[in-house]
């Protein structure tokens, strides 16, 4: 499985119980870790960073919980210099508080996807039919407060080095009922499964009332985040997350391919497989990429995925904070960080 | 009163027995221990991994055992090496010898967080002693407000001080700590910039005015318009009375028929109610303490039940049921003190 980018540590990691002891080679070292308050690095002392000099002393990392207001509190009260990440509405306060943004587009993502192996799903026509009553871009504005890029139905994006572009294919309401009406499902009530982080739930919202619209009978759920992911490949149709790959092959791979782990479509397409295991065997990007339009083709026209849009990231911090990005796969890289104050 | 104390105690014991097997059996239902184990292993094991690691942590064995392993008459074991057939800790991080042993709560052991990822009692003392600190400054913001506001509204029913009053302690008690700590925070940090809207500071700078007055504030004018409202009826009760008449007819002044008559006897009534207000504040912090991000005992009883963390979950019932039963003990016999008239028996 081809995964996210690992770390590589010490050998003696794992036989060492206190990771404040590990012998590193980056420009700081942890001196204080306790889980769920704090950890605390500091500049490693007599020793030559293979990167140069960094700027700061030390940096310590505090654990503010997920209730956001003690978070923005935090900062506005010059308590911390910088959040790790900023979400949802919270964005568009910390802007007026007068905080420094920074920003990146990602290959996160939601999907909003339909179990091939339960009824009434296995159903292609409905499928697209949902496809097509959908407005990704209404999603991302009313669902997600605007904060990305319209997505294409096909989970690969335009960052990743080997997308290609399709044609984009516009909501059509009409032509929704029309394939409503072919698929022959008739009136029954068709269930959407979001568990509850504002980021799929809100999209689910829109995305259901988008189906009413094309005259579906669509039913909301919404299951508390603790229990959902216990059955998360199973449920008919539901919501999921899935971060970025630096390649678009990686998540194609982990989640369409048939028969894997986390294929919560079950999706199993022979053809799409063959053409996915040749694009993941190209090494050139440029070549990868003329293989890649026939993979999108499969994977959008299935109809199995709704992906309505692409994640921008963000992160506020104050404004004397210098060199402080926002990264994709959120690694800091607090070497080049200053302060101006 | 020594008997009276003794079966107080006993009960508190059965109490704590029953209670943790309660809560042992909830945290212990199979959805739980599948998200204890999904945690545990990163999220990243397949199902059958998730199996094996409830099986090598002793998940798996019954009810009874693991249930006299936590109470310490039972023996602990330590995990086994599947490589090398060695006897490992069963979390490193909580430095457990690695060795049969009777350690158990009996023994004093509260056994290891596994979200936090270090032993329970560590965290549970450094809670306690930060929300003891918040509940200490919010009784000494509450009790003498809510007396004298529940006195002077009482003592002349009807009036319009009275119906100011008692209009305020309504609407205090009728606002959650939610609502209300929002409220201030947008009023007094975010508008005004006068507070800091993040008590985290607290701890490791000490409270100041700047960051711990909205979190003591927040819990304490909650709780002073429910004393109040107690005091206020307590103390209009005893002003119909018919020594205060007596007294007022004797010549004596209004404010003196207060001090040296009235108050005395209001105040019996309040004093239980104070007390009970502890079990309550436990309640009111776990909502604080989140907001405000204060690392009390309420955030600590979040974290573990949010994350099934097994040892936390039962360590915190535990202390709720002793500052429960403890409170109620003493406004017994702090009762049975200023009203002679009451025995305790």
């Amino acid at each position: 499985m081809c995964d996210y980018p690992a770390l590589i540590v010490h050998r003696d990691f794992d036989k060492n119980p206190d990771t404040i002891k590990m012998p590193g080679t980056g420009p700081f070292e942890i001196v204080e870790y306790e889980v769920g308050k704090k950890a605390v690095l500091k500049r490693r002392e007599g020793f030559t960073w293979f990167g140069g000099e960094p700027y700061l002393d030390g940096i310590e990392f505090l654990d503010y919980g997920a209730e956001i207001s003690a978070t923005v509190s935090a900062l506005e009260s010059g308590e911390v210099d910088a959040i790790y990440q900023t979400v949802g509405e919270t964005v568009k306060l910390l802007d007026d508080m007068k905080m420094a943004k920074e920003e990146v587009v990602t290959a996160s993502t939601i999907v909003i996807r339909c179990n091939v192996a339960q009824k009434p799903f296995d159903n292609k026509d409905l499928r697209n039919a949902i496809q097509l009553a959908t407005d990704n871009a209404a999603i991302l504005k009313l669902g997600y407060n605007d904060a990305g890029t319209v997505g294409e139905n096909h989970h690969v994006c335009p960052i990743h080095p080997e997308y290609f572009e399709l044609p984009k294919v516009p909501r059509d309401v009409a032509k929704a009922k029309e394939m409503l009406a072919k698929s022959g499902i008739g009136d029954m009530e068709l269930e959407l499964i979001s568990y509850e982080a504002e980021y799929v739930k809100n999209p689910a919202d829109v995305m259901a009332e988008n189906c009413r619209e094309a005259g579906m009978k669509v039913k909301r759920t919404v299951i508390p985040g603790s229990s959902f992911w216990n059955d998360w490949t199973k449920y008919p149709w539901s919501t999921t997350e899935w971060n970025m790959r630096p390649l678009g092959v990686q998540v194609l791979a982990l989640a369409y391919r048939s028969g894997e782990a986390w294929n919560e479509c079950a999706y199993a397409n022979p053809d799409f497989d063959a053409k996915l295991n040749a694009a993941l065997a190209i090494a050139d990007a440029a070549k990868r990429k003329e293989v890649m339009k026939d993979v999108e083709v499969i994977l959008q026209d299935s109809g199995v995925i709704v992906q309505p849009f692409w994640r921008a990231l963000y992160r506020h911090h104050a404004p004397y904070v210098k060199g402080l990005g926002m990264h994709q796969t959120f690694e800091l890289h607090m070497e080049k960080v200053w302060l101006d104050k | 009163m020594l008997g009276f104390i003794s079966r107080r105690l006993g009960v508190m014991a059965l109490t704590m027995v029953a209670l943790s097997l309660v809560v042992f059996f909830f945290v212990n239902l199979e959805p739980n221990l599948k998200k204890l184990a999904i945690s545990q292993t990163e999220q990243r094991a397949s199902p059958e991994m998730q199996e094996s690691w409830l099986q090598r942590n002793g998940y798996r064995d019954g009810f009874v055992i693991r249930y006299g392993r936590w109470l310490g008459v039972i023996r602990k074991q330590p995990n086994v090496d599947p490589a090398t057939g060695a006897a490992v800790p069963r979390f490193r991080y909580c430095n457990e010898p690695a060795e049969a042993r009777y350690s158990g709560i009996l023994q004093g052991d509260l056994g290891c967080s596994s979200a936090l990822r270090s032993p329970v009692a560590k965290r549970l003392m450094e809670a306690l002693s930060a929300t003891g600190i918040l509940m200490f400054w919010v009784m000494v913001v509450m009790i003498p407000v809510s007396l004298a506001t529940g006195v002077l509204a009482g003592m002349r029913e009807g009036s319009k001080l009275d119906r100011v009053l008692s209009f305020l302690s309504i609407a205090s008690t009728a606002t959650p700590e939610y609502v209300s700590a929002i409220i201030f925070t947008a009023i007094f940090a975010t508008g005004l910039g006068w507070l800091n809207g993040s008590a985290a500071s607290a701890i490791t700078q000490g409270p100041s005015l700047w960051n711990f007055t909205l979190p003591v504030m927040t819990l304490a004018i909650f709780d002073i318009g429910y004393v109040a409202r107690m005091t206020r009826a307590s103390m209009a009760e005893v002003m119909t009375q018919q020594y205060i008449r007596t007294a007022r007819l004797k010549g004596m002044s209004f404010t003196s028929v207060v001090m040296k008559h009235a108050l005395r006897n209001a105040l019996i009534a309040p004093f239980t109610v104070i007390m009970l207000q502890f079990p309550w504040l436990l309640t009111g912090v776990v909502v604080v303490e989140t907001i405000f991000n204060y690392k009390g005992f309420g955030w600590l009883l979040v974290q573990a039940a949010s994350n099934n963390d097994i040892d936390l979950v039962l360590a915190c019932g535990i202390v709720s049921v002793v500052i429960v039963l403890l409170t109620q003990l003493i406004s017994d016999i702090g009762y049975a003190f200023l009203n002679p008239r009451i025995r305790v028996s």
